[in-house]
């Protein structure tokens, strides 16, 4: 999980580094002309880049949490089909990361113009944009997976005692306050540009 | 609004009334019956544990009779269909019913165990008719296979062994100087070669090898040998893998009239599957025409399992051989149902307040609009008997954070509507009502904040103006996905709960109070809501105010600093604990950004709905090249889908999420949980509404 994280971050600073380079470019021969490099390096497409990285790393970390927790519950369940209603509820938890992520990413398309159809952005601007979607991003890819196995526990804490969903959904809603905290940066960072 | 309160009830009779008693209890459905303890415990009646076991017995019979018919019969039971009615009076003189149901199941599960036995009969008689195929070419007398002189050996070899391997071992040559340099390669002759290089030659054998049939497996084959050959042969073979096969079953005898070959055995049988597989059939067909028995055995169940419940009840009851005990719990408010229920017996009764020592249970009862509520609560757990009910106070919290959660017009009123129509036209237990009910209410909570933040659908009048007119209609109301209207959102949050967290104290407060610890209620709570006051005066206001504001403040922290480690020895230990008691400013603040998550699964909603109405009048904007009719038609399906996802997502996020603020920033602060929940006697029917003579609440 680290390496990943730290893989997303260094893909992230080459990028950065990458969209520096056309402004040295420009100061040393000043043409107006688009060049194949414009065209990837401009602030929509930085913003967009932002956008992917919302949606993308938080469903990405949605897709697994729902997928341990609905391993499990499908175990559980084939013991006790009774169960299979209430475990609906909490293999679907984990899923709002990626709907956070979603959110993030639209009000991005929305704020850059991509929406309205007038998407024309600085660098500068697209940059901000790409920074601003990554809290929600990172945190919704861990957090998803780590409530996942919250879920997963809790489901076989009410295989065992039938009494205690409200506690099993309690668990696993905890750990979503961090992906909320990062959602509620990101769209401030956002809304506020 | 509150944990109903207990009365201890004790309880004298004959125990000639015993049955009348408990049946006109579990009707009442106000009593808890405890086990009456050890000074009244002097009498228990054998009869009693025989009717428990015997009641037992028969529901487990009445069971297995109903899961036979459920398999055949086509079901008739489901959330959308109503249960039947039946009449309280019949479930106290069920006799008859049951000893019929009891009649019926034997008869269900004779023809039950008819029909399995037919099943392993005809799955025994076409393993046989299978076996028997490879020999049908034999056209041998089959049950008489020798001569006086010759015997004809039927067997199997592996279809892997050449059959010259065969005739040279009955020759008593090699197989190697038989084909001489033409030397078989397959490994079943390698295999064996070694041996028979050093085995000296035996005397051939007068016999005669015909091959009937040959499968993947096996080669099916005659052999025709002298009678005293036979031994010596067969001993030659096994090391091939040869196998002697009796092909007819062990109690198989031909019928008259029938030549005596091995295809006419296989008719036979095939005969006797038919018959099997028939019987079978009918054995079917009978269990399907039993849909009446279902209701009559589902009656009886429904009767027992009452039954059940009661005679499990009198088991507690203590008492003499003619008198009876009993002792309970029984809700103050219930005691005048309790009475007009106990009027018609000889009986003694009293009640009496709990006392400290005692596991009374919890029964919560508020007001009727509240009730749904308690739901919430219990999914967290019963509050302590003599505690706090926080029911009605987390009802107002819950209804508008999750209105604020869920801001909508139409969806709350899906969802209203929904609910209404479930609770009218369903049957549902206790627990699924109050669940149906509570979303119903929020429903109406919905639909206020979609007013306010002019949710109709998301967007969808502006879009469908804008789309398919080019108007900038927008429905009055904050737009939610302004800059403007994020900040409005999120004051709400907030302000949502700085409410709850400032309510949650003072509930804190007052059980101090009633408690007697007066002074930690002042010290623990009371100087929190100093601090918060002053510093929410200093940062407000300016000038005068603002000073007053921080004198306020400094007053606030130093009754924390000074009072928060009082329970701790020595100086040091008091003024690090006072120093410590400061730290749950952390605390506080954690949770009331928590708050936040009101905005976020708010956000996500209305975001949702949004992108699904872009997606919908996508198909009838100007630009778009489907066609203005299609894309008409087009339209309500995109919506119809991507709202009723958008609704089932958020509805399960509001849910959880307003209850997680309910039981860990709201109820963390004061609620003492573990209470026991009341458990009267009540009649119970899984596959009927019962109809109830008088109504009780």
């Amino acid at each position: 999980m680290k390496k990943k994280v730290i893989l997303i971050l260094s893909l992230v600073l080459a990028l950065v580094v990458l969209a520096a380079l056309p402004s040295f470019a420009a100061a040393e021969e000043e043409t107006a002309s688009l060049t194949l490099w414009d065209f990837f390096y401009n602030g929509t497409t930085l913003s967009l880049i932002g956008a992917f990285f919302a949606v993308a790393l938080s469903g990405i970390g949605s897709a697994k949490g729902v997928g341990i927790a609905g391993q499990t519950a499908a175990g559980v369940v084939a013991e006790d089909p009774s169960l299979g209603g209430k475990f609906i509820a909490l293999e679907a938890l984990p899923a709002t990361q990626g709907i956070y992520g979603f959110v993030a990413g639209f009000l991005v398309m929305i704020k850059n113009g991509v929406i309205a159809g007038n998407a024309d952005l600085s660098v500068a601007d697209g940059m901000y944009y790409l920074f601003a979607c990554l809290p929600i991003g990172v945190v919704g890819l861990i957090s998803a997976i780590h409530q996942g196995k919250v879920a997963a526990a809790g489901m076989q804490m009410v295989a065992k005692q039938k009494d205690q969903f409200g506690k099993a959904i309690t668990y696993a809603a905890v750990v979503e306050t961090y992906a909320i905290l990062a959602l509620l940066i990101s769209a401030l960072l956002i809304f506020l540009h | 609004m509150a944990i109903s309160k207990m009365k201890k009830l004790f309880l004298a009779t004959l125990r000639q009334d015993e049955e009348r008693l408990m049946a006109a209890l579990s009707w009442a459905g106000c009593v808890e019956i405890t086990p009456c303890g050890e000074a009244f415990a002097g009498f228990a009646p054998e009869s009693r544990q025989k009717g428990i076991a015997e009641v037992s017995v028969q529901q487990k019979k009445l069971g297995d009779a109903l899961l036979i018919l459920d398999g055949v019969l086509p079901p008739d039971r489901g959330l959308f269909k109503r249960k039947e009615r039946l009449a309280q009076a019949l479930f106290d003189s069920p006799d008859k019913t049951v000893a019929e149901a009891l009649t019926l199941a034997d008869g269900v599960a004779a023809v039950a165990a008819q029909k399995e036995a037919l099943l392993l009969k005809t799955a025994a008689l076409r393993r046989e008719i299978e076996g028997l195929a490879p020999w049908c070419v034999c056209e041998e007398s089959a049950d008489r296979m020798f001569t006086r002189r010759t015997e004809l050996l039927l067997g199997t070899l592996p279809a892997a062994c050449p059959l010259f391997r065969l005739t040279a071992a009955l020759n008593g040559t090699s197989p190697e100087t038989q084909d001489g340099a033409n030397k078989p390669s397959d490994k079943f002759s390698q295999a064996k070669s070694g041996e028979d290089d050093n085995a000296p030659a035996a005397a051939p054998l007068a016999a005669e090898v015909l091959p009937l049939f040959c499968d993947k497996a096996k080669q099916y084959l005659m052999i025709c040998v002298l009678r005293e050959d036979r031994d010596e042969c067969l001993s030659r073979l096994t090391p091939l893998g040869f196998v002697r096969a009796d092909p007819l079953p062990a109690d198989f005898s031909f019928p008259e009239g029938v030549p005596h070959s091995f295809s006419a055995a296989k008719d036979t049988l095939a005969a006797q599957l038919a018959t099997a597989e028939a019987e079978a059939k009918a054995c079917l067909d009978d269990l399907k025409g039993r849909a009446n028995d279902r209701k009559i055995l589902r009656q009886a169940a429904d009767f027992l399992s009452t039954k059940f419940l009661r005679l499990k009840a009198a088991d507690r009851l203590g008492g003499s051989e003619h008198t009876l005990f009993l002792t309970g719990w029984v809700p103050e408010k219930a005691l005048g149902r309790l009475e007009k229920t106990l009027a018609p017996f000889d009986c003694a009764w009293e009640t009496e307040d709990p006392a400290p020592a005692d596991d009374v249970p919890v029964l919560l009862s508020n007001k009727k609009i509240f009730t749904p509520f308690e739901s919430v609560v219990e999914m967290y757990s019963l509050p302590a008997y003599g505690s706090f009910d926080p029911t009605p106070i987390m009802s107002v919290f819950y209804f508008f954070i999750f209105g604020l959660m869920l801001g909508d017009v139409v969806y709350g009123l899906i969802l209203s509507l929904a609910c209404f129509v479930a609770l009218k036209k369903l049957d549902l237990g206790r627990g699924a009502r109050n669940l149906i009910s509570l979303f119903g209410v929020c429903g109406i909570s919905c639909m206020i904040s979609g007013v306010i933040f002019s949710g109709y659908l998301g967007n969808l009048p502006g879009q469908i103006a804008s789309s398919a007119a080019g108007s900038n209609f927008a429905m009055p109301g904050i737009d939610l996905l302004t800059q403007d209207g994020i900040f409005i959102f999120i004051f709400l949050s907030l302000g949502m709960g700085v409410l709850q967290i400032l309510t949650a104290m003072g509930i804190k407060f007052y059980m101090l109070c009633r408690k007697g610890e007066v002074f930690a209620a002042v010290f623990d709570v009371g100087s929190w809501y100093v601090i918060f006051l002053g510093g929410a005066l200093s940062v407000l206001l300016s000038g005068v105010g603002q000073t007053i504001g921080i004198a306020v403040l400094i007053l606030g922290l130093a009754m924390k600093i000074t009072t928060a480690g009082r329970a701790k020895k020595g100086i040091f230990g008091k003024i690090t604990g006072g120093l410590l008691g400061l730290y749950d400013i952390v605390g506080y603040l954690s949770d009331l950004v928590s708050y936040m998550r009101i905005m976020a699964l708010g956000l996500a909603s209305a975001v949702i709905a949004y992108v699904v109405n872009i997606l919908a009048t996508l198909m009838i904007s100007p630009g778009f090249s489907v066609g203005t009719l299609i894309g008409w038609i087009l339209l309500p399906v995109i919506l119809l889908a991507g709202h009723v996802i958008n609704l089932a997502l958020n509805l399960l996020g509001c849910f959880v999420h307003d209850g997680r603020l309910q039981y860990i920033e709201f109820f963390g602060r004061f609620f003492e949980d573990g209470g026991r929940p009341f458990a009267p006697l009540m009649p119970e029917a899984n596959y009927h509404v019962i109809e109830r003579e008088e109504e009780s609440d």
